[in-house]
């Protein structure tokens, strides 16, 4: 499957790749740009670390409430978690990656990140070879 | 989807971030890089005067030109640095704003002007510009105590947390001292147990227990070290803490057992401090790199100084010699602080300038490559200003106990230099690496017009 990235240059455009996209395209796009979200202290991407616990669609159909609609809106949900509670990057690092996802789903994909702490991040979540390559282990 | 739906969403743009509004609670940048920037030229100006008054250390420690130099050094350079720290990371680990930024530039202004003012007065003689820059040290030291406090209070108490409540007290103490010392100092000269407990409350109620304190969140994160358990921390800053309150009664009340009982039980705790970065080091999950290596150099200095003050309090030797291993003491004090300082100043500037870099747009290097921490600084002159502090220690103390006043000058050029350094390598490479971006956009900009 080819995946088409698009960009909404109007917010109130429609995105015909968002709109016809299944939740498993969505899926599958939003953990390809999640390995474009770097770590700037560790040089890994998110994925990588380990970060990143779960990534699930939610689609609320509205024509069910309000029959004039038939809108069906999707949000995008990331439970995401960092190395440490209270670390610096914590700032950053979650904003950076619903930024980066919002741009390439488009506006019409509700992108939320969970910062979750439970479980706690360990080592041994990062994928190791990976982490080997880069020198980091 | 219909085709005015996308007028009626409204994207959810707020990460949830439990607490509070993420991007809102770090200060503006320019705050905490006022103070470590300010640390940083303190740290080299300290440096020159030691060159110039190299000769007192000797002959007369305590003097008011070395008492002028030694504020630069521990006020000037260690607190501004822990201060500057404290700005960025407080309001991180506590997910709580500072009460006020307008009260951190008032309070940023006033420190400025007394570190200023305050040393030149005690270097000139002057009782005027003495109280007026201790005033004003005063007044800057309750400002930020303020400032920090709704952060440090509201947080969810950890090791770190408490650490850090327990510094902030320490370091109105110091302030309380300091201010009366300033201010009656034309009068009154203070005696030395007295000027000792005033030292001992800044350099190990304030400066020690907050590094104590952020190296049990820094050191983790560094080292990809999990495994560790925070007792060992914790029970560190608490006998430091108690160990402090016993040896400063020692020294105010001029009880000799007393301050030695105080010595010990700080001894226990940075025993507690010592076992506690072993475990880090022990579960590390990254190789070793140069921020580990300012933190061995650090940790070794403290345990020299530990020596230093057990032979000043042990040996039989004259007055002159005691007062040369009291120097020394605190010089390796001093030590452990700054190396350590200097290091994690090589992790937070980076981390600081890289989040104003990508708020400028600039987010890759020339080679497209994402901007990493590390790209911010060079790290070979970081290396080098390692090695340049570690051997001032060393020369320091080979001018101290050979009484050579040459050799203790040139220790001042050497820390200076050290400094000089380590400001060019956090300034300008970030800057060289945002002219250049910027460089390329408008290249590639008058391209794509063309």
């Amino acid at each position: 499957m080819k995946i088409k990235f698009s960009k909404i240059e109007d917010a109130s455009e429609v995105n015909p790749v968002a709109a016809d996209m299944s939740d498993d395209d969505i899926l599958v796009i939003a953990r390809q740009g999640l390995t474009q979200i770097i770590d700037p202290e560790l040089g890994i991407d998110v994925i990588s670390l380990g970060l990143i616990y779960d990534i699930y669609v939610e689609s609320v159909d509205y024509s069910l409430i309000d029959s004039s609609k038939t809108t069906i809106i999707k949000s995008l949900i990331v439970d995401m978690t960092l190395t440490t509670p209270g670390c610096p990057v914590a700032e950053s690092l979650p904003i950076q990656a619903r930024e980066y996802l919002s741009e390439i789903l488009g506006s019409q994909i509700d992108v939320q990140i969970n910062i979750v702490w439970d479980p706690p991040w360990s080592p041994e979540k990062m994928d190791l070879t990976i982490a080997r390559a880069m020198g980091l282990l | 989807m219909t085709a005015d739906s996308g007028s009626t969403l409204q994207p959810n743009l707020s990460a949830k971030i439990p607490g509070s509004n993420a991007s809102s609670r770090t200060p503006p940048p320019l705050i905490p890089l006022a103070f470590l920037f300010s640390a940083l030229i303190a740290l080299a100006v300290a440096g020159l005067v030691s060159f110039h008054f190299g000769k007192q250390f000797i002959t007369d420690p305590t003097s008011d030109e070395i008492v002028g130099n030694v504020h630069l050094y521990l006020l000037g350079f260690v607190s501004f640095g822990i201060l500057g720290a404290l700005h960025q990371f407080g309001p991180v680990i506590t997910m709580e704003r500072l009460l006020s930024i307008r009260l951190a530039y008032v309070s940023f202004s006033f420190l400025v002007v007394g570190i200023i003012v305050m040393p030149v007065g005690l270097i000139s003689q002057s009782e005027v510009l003495t109280a007026l820059g201790g005033a004003s040290l005063g007044i800057g030291i309750f400002a930020v105590v303020i400032n920090l406090y709704k952060p440090l209070i509201k947080g969810k108490s950890s090791v770190s947390l408490t650490g850090l409540r327990i510094s902030m007290g320490y370091l109105l103490i110091t302030a309380c001292f300091g201010v009366t010392f300033a201010s009656t100092h034309s009068s009154f000269s203070p005696p030395t147990h007295l000027v000792l407990a005033h030292a001992s409350f800044g350099l190990i109620g304030f400066a020690g227990i907050s590094y104590m304190a952020v190296s049990e969140r820094l050191w983790p994160m560094f080292l990809l070290s999990h495994g560790n358990k925070a007792s060992y921390g914790i029970r560190a800053i608490y006998l430091v803490a108690a160990g402090e309150i016993v040896l400063a009664s020692g020294l105010i009340l001029d009880v000799e057992f007393l301050a030695i009982a105080g010595g010990l039980i700080i001894c226990t705790g940075i025993i507690h401090h010592f076992i506690s970065l072993y475990g880090y080091i022990k579960n590390r999950n990254r190789k070793l790199e140069i921020l580990h290596g300012y933190i061995f150099v650090s940790a070794a200095c403290l345990a020299v100084s530990i020596v230093m003050a057990i032979l000043a309090l042990t040996l039989n030797v004259g007055s002159i010699t005691r007062d040369h291993l009291a120097v020394l003491t605190v010089v390796f004090v001093f030590g452990w602080l700054s190396i350590a300082l200097l290091g994690h100043l090589h992790k937070i500037v980076p981390f600081i300038l890289w989040g104003v870099l990508r708020n400028h747009g600039v987010t890759r290097l020339r080679n497209k490559k994402p901007i990493m921490f590390a790209n911010l600084f060079v790290g070979n002159l970081a290396k080098l200003t390692l090695l340049l502090m570690s051997a001032g220690l060393g020369i320091f103390s080979i001018g101290m106990v050979s009484g050579s006043v040459y050799v203790v000058k040139s220790t001042g050029l050497i820390v200076s230099l050290a400094a000089g350094i380590t400001l060019f390598n956090l300034s300008i490479t970030p800057l060289v690496i945002f002219f250049r971006t910027k460089e390329r956009s408008i290249k590639v900009g008058i391209k794509t017009l063309n």
